[in-house]
């Protein structure tokens, strides 16, 4: 079974930049060609600020012609409506278009609290637009681990992570001080062997600050139908992201970090 | 060849057409943000497909915000497909890097220069006048050509994504 269970903690410094988390659904094509006033009613209260983006779906055909020039043409073109309420502090926000629901926010801070966030605009969802079935259900974490946050800035990154996720960075000190990038990808089914965790371990650059950070991307998803009630398997994918997390890091990352035990 | 823009089903995302990455280029660090859609964090491209080096600390001389804006959109553009392609397909190419200029006019021209093709962005003060153009030589497709055609917002993505590959292709 993968990523040992663990007691469940906050941190203190929390390393999380946003987590998101995204149901899809059969089509619903009323959503793509009617606002969704109701479903709007129904959330304004705790989302009252409303935008809506389109997002363009092309298809090119680039046709290379003998001593003529290659024009792109545009053979189709589709347009998907996402719809977007945030709250007043625009720390949280539900999409909603013909194809999913989901929320994100950079202000995570326990998943008792994403849950309350959740549950209206997820009702509202069932109850208006009556989906058939969720056919993806995923929750991603991204934290985002700084070191000078953290009291250690004479620490290396194999100090830090383990060094399956490290990479060259758990290699001798004349390679691993010379790593100008360093990416490991990986995929690993959970212990359902249905759900799957699709993981992004690098080290890169968060809004504008110039510290480097190592970035541990976590996207955590099930495929296949399942029905309207997307909670227990929401929580499992919860559950074992914590764990994998707490894997990832060293006993001296998590320490650093304060925990508080749950 | 049909090039589809590609549609992020795999990746719990709150857009249906993928992440936005922001830019990160080398020594530079600068970074840029679309606050439109959110980015999350940027990576370092490989040193081989890393065009931006140079051109973000030039980027910022630009005072018109909406031209920056532009520019900022096409910079992105770029950097995101290339992130997309080299994920699924390593990409061995060694790509030169693009130039900025800015006009005394304001306007901003974006060129991107290979040995038998040339690509340029030109991003007009009137930005529905903005355009981009390919220009090969004989050694592409048999005869000099040339091509340049307007660039609306929402055409950026996809005449990048076109640009791309002919790129790739090509060198």
């Amino acid at each position: 079974m993968p990523f040992p269970v663990c007691e469940r903690v906050i941190y203190n410094i929390d390393p999380l930049i946003e987590v998101v988390c995204q149901l899809r659904f059969p089509p619903i094509l009323s959503i793509n060609t009617r606002e969704p006033s109701d479903f709007q009613e129904r959330i304004r209260g705790e989302y009252p600020i409303y935008k809506m983006e389109i997002e363009q779906q092309q298809q090119i055909s680039l046709e290379p012609q003998m001593g003529q020039p290659t024009i792109p043409r545009i053979l189709q073109t589709g347009t998907n409506r996402n719809y977007r309420f945030s709250t007043e502090d625009n720390q949280w926000h539900i999409n909603l278009t013909s194809t999913f629901i989901a929320m994100s926010t950079s202000k995570y801070l326990r998943w008792e609290d994403f849950q309350a966030k959740f549950t209206q605009p997820l009702e509202a969802l069932v109850d208006i637009y009556k989906p058939a079935f969720f056919d993806r259900i995923g929750l991603r974490y991204i934290d985002a681990f700084k070191r000078s946050e953290l009291g250690l800035c004479e620490k290396k990154w194999s100090d830090l992570i383990r060094p399956c996720a490290a990479g060259f960075f758990s290699s001798e000190e004349n390679i691993s001080s010379r790593v100008r990038m360093n990416s490991i990808r990986a995929e690993i089914t959970l212990d359902d062997d249905k759900s799957i965790a699709k993981i992004l371990a690098t080290t890169g650059n968060v809004n504008g600050d110039t510290e480097e950070r190592f970035i541990i991307d976590s996207d955590l998803y099930t495929l296949g139908k399942s029905g309207l009630d997307a909670w227990p398997k929401l929580n499992y994918l919860h559950d074992r992201s914590g764990r994998l997390i707490r894997w990832i890091i060293t006993d001296t990352l998590h320490e650093a970090m304060e925990p508080i035990e749950l | 060849m049909s090039i589809k823009q590609k549609k992020s089903m795999d990746e719990t995302n709150i857009t249906s057409t993928g992440n936005s990455i922001s830019i990160n280029s080398g020594d530079d660090r600068y970074y840029i943000t679309n606050n439109e859609k959110k980015d999350h964090y940027s990576m370092v491209l490989p040193q081989n497909i890393d065009i931006f080096s140079g051109i973000l600390k030039k980027a910022k001389n630009i005072a018109d915000p909406q031209i920056y804006d532009y520019v900022l959109q096409i910079l992105l553009s770029l950097n995101n497909t290339l992130h997309q392609i080299n994920q699924t397909d390593i990409i061995k190419n060694n790509l030169s890097k693009l130039n900025l200029s800015i006009m005394s006019d304001e306007s901003v021209l974006i060129e991107w220069n290979f040995e038998n093709f040339r690509i340029g962005f030109s991003i007009e003060p009137n930005l529905s006048e903005s355009s981009y153009y390919v220009v090969s030589d004989d050694k592409i497709s048999g005869a000099y050509s040339s091509e340049a055609n307007l660039l609306t917002p929402v055409e950026v993505d996809s005449v990048i994504q076109n640009i791309i590959n002919f790129v790739l292709r090509n060198t």
